[in-house]
């Protein structure tokens, strides 16, 4: 308390002290709750624009999300089960020497989509053709589904090749439910099958994890398969080869497309 | 990645938390190279002293809140790492919030060492996540903690959010002083206060 005597003004220093306190925690509580408010209106903006339904035209994926009247329908399988996919440690995409599905016919698959119209993947129908199988919950998926959405709409894509996928592993009490909200969200074009809820047409396709694709030739046989979020350059090389007119990267020998 | 209002703010408030710690930081170092804190940063100091509490009461609890809003409405599943960090950061939440009613500072002798473990928690979790080199890049049924559920921003994402949420604690906890109650408790020079920070 030496500072009593030194002053005429003896309690200055902490007078100034408390003085400025009192200026500054307004300044500081109306900063936050500034920041908070222009934090929601920016995080709510943001998401907003994320919204891409409207860029998928008519018939598509999304176009039949928005009308969804269900998330899973059972589905009708005819042909033989194609064996589960077995990828080495960090490999996605299996090679065709060693994948024992290759050259297999594709189980025909007949079930309903988000608006209850009928969609059936058929092996002989004589077109080229992906079937990615999607799980609404599965973060490797939701980041897979708009590389190929936009490589679809980049008009890079064979038009000869025909893209299909199938929601499945559907579950209301997992993350981004339901499929039906994510997709129409997302603008995803190729029209969606619905798998049971016991996954059975995933499982047909011996699906070892999401996303799981597989790239069928026109005589309705297996290409190739892979599984995990492919590059999409990867991916891009997988669909060229399917394509009969063929792309830069359609070399391989084990096409059979004619 | 889920898209979502909520989770955007989180990662922007996690933003705004960065800044504030790097702007700490920096003060505190020019602070203690000039031997005392500039004139104009004294207000602004001493009302994050006076706040700090409740402050990190509220980081606190937008973290146990924004944990549980992810698991119980968005149903991301919590693995393993993120338990851990739960552990520590749940029981900060009530701790703080009774240390900020009573403005108990010696409450950061308990609290930071609690936040320590969980920015360990998060720094592995993180790691994990940038080197899942023993989980293949699909999603199976169970929960690996190697999954990336959410990146905001491109880098921001759960275990991210959760390790800023407790060094943001730990910054508040170190400005936090005790409330003067008395002119001879009061020490016109900063020197003390920013000795702490630093320590």
């Amino acid at each position: 308390m030496t500072d009593v005597k030194k002053g005429d003004k003896p309690y200055a220093q902490y007078s100034r002290n408390v003085h400025d306190r009192k200026n500054a925690m307004p300044m500081i509580l109306g900063g936050i709750a500034l920041a908070i408010v222009v934090i929601g209106v920016v995080a709510f903006l943001l998401t907003r624009s994320e919204d891409k339904s409207d860029t998928a035209g008519a018939g598509t994926g999304a176009e039949a999300a928005k009308d969804a009247t269900q998330e899973t329908a059972s589905v009708t399988i005819s042909g033989e089960d194609l064996p589960v996919l077995n990828l080495s440690q960090g490999q996605l995409l299996g090679a065709p020497g060693e994948d024992p599905a290759v050259g297999m016919e594709i189980p025909k698959l007949a079930g309903q989509t988000f608006d209850g119209s009928d969609l059936t993947i058929d092996p002989a129908d004589g077109k080229p053709k992906v079937i990615l199988f999607l799980a609404h919950w599965c973060p490797h998926c939701q980041a897979e589904v708009p590389l190929i959405k936009e490589y679809i709409d980049s008009g890079n894509a064979p038009e000869d090749v025909e893209f299909y996928s199938v929601a499945t592993q559907t579950d209301a009490g997992k993350a981004n439910y339901p499929p039906s909200g994510w997709l129409a969200r997302e603008g995803w074009q190729p029209p969606v099958l619905l798998d049971d809820s016991s996954g059975s047409a995933a499982q047909s396709y011996g699906a070892p994890g999401w996303p799981y694709m597989v790239f069928v030739g026109a005589d309705g046989k297996v290409v190739q398969r892979g599984s995990g979020e492919v590059p999409i350059e990867q991916f891009e090389a997988a669909v060229q080869q399917l394509s009969a007119s063929g792309g830069a990267a359609a070399t391989s020998t084990s096409t059979p497309a004619a | 990645m889920i898209t979502d209002t909520l989770i955007k703010m989180f990662a922007m408030l996690a933003i705004v938390g960065v800044v504030f710690i790097v702007a700490v930081i920096v003060l505190a170092l020019i602070a203690r190279f000039r031997g005392g804190a500039p004139e104009w940063l004294i207000p602004l100091r001493d009302g994050f002293s006076d706040l700090a509490l409740p402050l990190a009461f509220c980081v606190a609890l937008v973290c146990t809140l924004g944990s549980l809003y992810l698991s119980e409405v968005k149903h991301l599943p919590p693995c393993d790492m993120c338990w851990y960090q739960r552990i520590c950061m749940y029981p900060s939440a009530l701790i703080l919030g009774i240390a900020a009613f009573r403005r108990d500072v010696g409450i950061r002798w308990y609290i930071i060492p609690l936040a320590t473990v969980g920015v360990g928690l998060s720094t592995y979790h993180r790691l994990i996540e940038l080197f899942p080199d023993s989980v293949a890049s699909s999603c199976t049924n169970d929960v690996p903690c190697s999954t990336v559920w959410v990146k905001e921003f491109g880098f921001l994402t759960i275990p991210t959010m959760a390790g800023i949420g407790f060094l943001l604690i730990i910054t508040l906890l170190l400005l936090a002083r005790p409330r003067v109650s008395a002119p001879d408790h009061e020490s016109p020079d900063s020197e003390p206060r920013d000795q702490e920070v630093m320590a």
